[in-house]
């Protein structure tokens, strides 16, 4: 038995595949392509995989993970090969390895915002990004299991950068994920939107999972 | 994808639904190909990708280089109000193209409340919804499945009908199609000469009059039309195309599985039953092709569960060499074998043994009626004692739930009959209780579900009146005060929705203008609780002058002209006269493989009409 570890991304039709459904996909495609996947034992057996981190609906994903454990040895380089020929258009694997970190060391996450200028005023948008983030505190409702709680998002924020290219404006930004806390973009971009004052269209991307000291996850 | 689809994707539920990019869906290039199809199907993602018919026809026609065979469902009204407001009309799932300019636009009928979804489909398409404002020879709007055979409801809404099974006329329209683009031809010709294919209902080329009282005086077609239309069947399953994927849904729809089809038609011939008759004869494909198609589905969908698809799985003549043959493999695979719509009397103690592998979470049974007596007018020829018999060795193999299926408001039914519903429930529950081997400590489950009657064309029953609501919800009643026990539980339909449905079931081409009033009203989705308004269904019927009791409540007469009387699915009106007949006497009729009743059937000199009987 051998734990293993799958690096994918997740793109295009696919960002719109919930995790729930994520999960039942995965799953289809490892049965598609025959893989020894080890089944869980309880009363409902089923292949056993789990996800690193979840995704929100409709963002990108540069590096997800996802976690399985093989009853056979294969070679990781035919395992990628025999997910990709079976799975949905927009999810490719890009790596198949022993894991080196467990996902309960996950501390950040770094996020791409590209705001176009066919649907927003780029200016406007970036000044009131700057506005914001120079507050000293960012005070946003967030849900949390005992309903909706005031949090500063101020406190979160150590690292941003914000670029205006000359048909987008590019906003990346490093927000805490993981187990203890997980901090949403859309969280802040709600705030930008109520200070514009109207919709924003923007593509998301999670970028890259790090582990304490900014080292990326693996 | 459309950025302006995709802007909108994350303000709906569930945008899964329309991203399309599902392992297995067919992409091609659209520059290299003649034809473009949409395939609609009037109703949620989730309800149309579960639908076989789809799977079989978007794989026929993909196999063709140069169709491109898209699908498209309706959007759910979340997603709808997105596409008014931001100006996107109907998409297709695998090109995001909109269907406006498509060649094809298909539309498969399963059940009568979808027909507002048709129109609402061809309405956020930016298609005009009336064949006589589509000009050119483009957008076809074609329409075939199970509703087609009352295709005149839809009649200025439908340019082609395809009647009967679809696997050899779809294409061979689509190939004419091509044909007369290639000659420039006009669409009035195209049409012409679509309807001197067998199989093809053309409803521009005939006419209807109608007699004072209402009733239809004649219907006569003009030029070249046949005057009757017959059916198209695929004699040889075991030769007839057969998808090997199947597109897999990213998100969760309601049969998620492998399906294959053991057999078409029923040798049964219950009474109120549309698809026994319209499906005739019975024809079998054998042990070695379905374990073939079962084996290749699993191999290229990943799926884990195989359900055996029929009208009625235990009617399989081959069934436990067709059970050993899969478990062969199945077994160490994982996967398994499900068999829906088992008769009560086809249960037996090996084919639960064989089936075992399926979850116990419950058993259904359809006995239809409550009665002896009833269950012979409608010649569902199930015993009571064998129903309380198959309970029994259920409860015995571990079930303890157990939903029975009625139906209430059939002909010549009395309350005492809908009593003896309930009736037949306690004798199930006192059934467990005297059953030794039954699970020790766990309570039993009744469930009792009764929908109402809706009589349809093409069976014995066409000819009689649907209950009106007032009795329908007495006889609910009635049956609601005569259960006693607590572990019985009755669930009973809305019988407004039951009334419509009988409404355009049996309705004629007066109906057209009452659907397209509904649509510019808004009406659709009518099969959705959320969405049903029948207060404003009754205005529209107001408005447009039109009685829906007269098509709902009426009996009509045997001489009557029906507005299905130019459709012919190959069983006689005799036959159906004289199973009419029988029913109201309580008589029954042996099933095919007993007895040949000369029902018609026959003509296509194959499938059970040319077996060895038994005995």
């Amino acid at each position: 038995m051998k734990n293993v570890r799958v690096k994918y991304i997740k793109k295009g039709r696919s960002k719109y595949i919930s995790h729930l459904d994520m999960n039942r996909c995965m799953t289809r495609a490892l049965q598609c392509a025959k893989l020894p996947i080890w089944h869980t034992e309880g009363f409902n057996p089923h292949l056993f995989i789990t996800f690193a981190l979840p995704l929100s609906l409709g963002y990108t994903g540069e590096a997800e993970y996802m976690d399985t454990r093989l009853t056979e040895d294969i070679s990781f380089d035919d395992m990628k090969d025999r997910m990709n020929e079976k799975l949905p258009e927009g999810i490719e694997v890009v790596n198949v390895y022993e894991p080196v970190y467990s996902p309960n060391e996950i501390e950040t996450a770094l996020f791409e915002i590209v705001f176009y200028d066919e649907d927003n005023d780029l200016n406007l948008v970036k000044s009131k990004i700057e506005q914001i983030l120079s507050q000293d505190e960012i005070i946003v409702k967030k849900k949390s299991k005992s309903g909706m709680k005031d949090i500063n998002l101020k406190q979160y924020i150590t690292d941003y950068s914000l670029f205006l290219g000359c048909d987008r404006l590019v906003f990346k930004i490093y927000l805490p994920a993981g187990n203890t806390v997980n901090i949403n973009p859309s969280l802040l971009l709600g705030k930008v939107e109520e200070s514009v004052g109207c919709e924003l269209y923007s593509d998301i991307t999670r970028k890259e999972i790090y582990i304490e000291n900014g080292k990326v996850f693996r | 994808m459309k950025r302006e689809v995709e802007k909108v994707l994350l303000k709906v539920q569930k945008p899964g639904r329309y991203t399309g990019g599902e392992l297995n869906s067919v992409i091609k290039n659209k520059d290299e190909v003649d034809v473009r199809f949409a395939f609609c199907f009037p109703d949620t993602y989730e309800i149309g990708m579960s639908h076989l018919g789809l799977k079989i026809l978007y794989s026929i026609f993909n196999e063709v280089p140069y169709i491109w065979c898209e699908r498209v469902f309706a959007p759910w009204i979340d997603m709808e109000e997105q596409m008014i407001k931001n100006n996107i009309p109907l998409f297709a799932l695998e090109s995001g193209d909109y269907i406006t300019d498509f060649d094809f636009i298909g539309f498969t009928l399963q059940y009568e409340l979808s027909y507002t979804n048709v129109l609402n489909m061809l309405k956020l398409a930016n298609i005009p919804i009336k064949s006589c404002d589509r000009k050119s020879l483009k957008q076809i709007v074609v329409a075939g499945g199970p509703c087609a055979c009352n295709p005149d409801v839809l009649a200025d809404f439908i340019d082609i009908f395809f009647i009967g099974e679809g696997e050899e006329v779809d294409l061979e329209v689509i190939e004419l199609y091509r044909k007369c683009r290639d000659e420039n031809k006009s669409r009035e010709e195209f049409l012409q000469e679509a309807a001197k294919i067998s199989g093809v209902y053309v409803p521009s080329l005939y006419d209807v009059t109608y007699n004072t009282d209402g009733t239809i005086k004649a219907i006569t077609p003009k030029g070249d039309a046949p005057v009757k239309v017959k059916k198209r069947i695929m004699m040889d399953l075991d030769n007839t195309y057969y998808p090997d994927k199947f597109v897999i849904p990213m998100i969760e729809i309601v049969h998620d599985r492998v399906v294959s089809e053991i057999f078409r038609g029923c040798i049964r011939g219950c009474r109120f039953c549309q698809a026994g008759f319209m499906n005739r004869p019975v024809r079998e494909k054998s042990v070695e092709t379905i374990n073939k198609q079962c084996y290749d589905l699993c191999q290229n969908t990943g799926y884990d569960e195989i359900s055996l698809s029929s009208l009625s799985s235990s009617d399989y003549t081959q069934i436990d060499s067709l059970l050993d043959k899969l478990h062969e493999w199945t077994e160490k695979d994982g996967v398994s074998v499900s068999l829906p719509s088992l008769r009560v009397d086809g249960f037996s103690n090996k084919l639960m043994s064989k089936i075992k592998s399926v979850r116990k979470s419950g058993l259904t049974f359809a006995p239809e009626a409550g009665s002896q007596r009833m269950r012979d007018v409608i010649n569902k020829n199930v015993k009571e004692d064998e129903l309380i018999q198959t309970c029994s060795t259920a409860f015995s193999g571990g079930w303890n739930k157990v939903k029975l299926y009625f139906m209430i408001g059939l002909p010549t039914e009395t309350l005492d009959d809908v009593a003896d519903i309930a009736h037949l429930g306690q004798k199930v529950v006192d059934a467990y209780y005297r059953c030794e081997n039954r699970q020790k400590g766990k309570a039993v489950t009744v469930t009792l579900s009764a929908s109402s009657f809706v009589p349809k064309p093409f069976t014995p029953f066409q000819w009689e009146p649907q209950d009106t609501r007032d009795v329908l919800v007495e006889k609910q009643h009635h049956i609601k005060d005569s259960i006693t026990s607590r572990k019985i539980t009755f669930n009973y339909h809305n019988s407004s929705t039951s009334f419509l449905e009988a409404v355009f079931a049996r309705g004629d081409r007066r109906l057209c203008k009452v659907l397209e009033k509904a649509c510019e009203y808004g009406l659709r989705f009518d099969g959705w609780d959320e969405c049903f308004d029948f207060d404003k269904w009754m205005s529209v019927f107001e408005e447009c002058g039109i009685d829906p009791s007269f098509y709902a409540n009426r009996r009509r007469s045997f001489d009557e002209v029906l507005p299905w009387d130019h459709i012919d699915y190959g069983v006689t009106k005799e036959f159906l006269i004289k199973e009419c007949k029988k029913a109201y006497e309580a008589q029954t009729t042996d099933n095919c493989r007993q007895e040949c009743s000369a029902c018609g059937a026959a003509q296509w000199k194959g499938g059970i009409c040319y077996e060895k009987r038994e005995g």
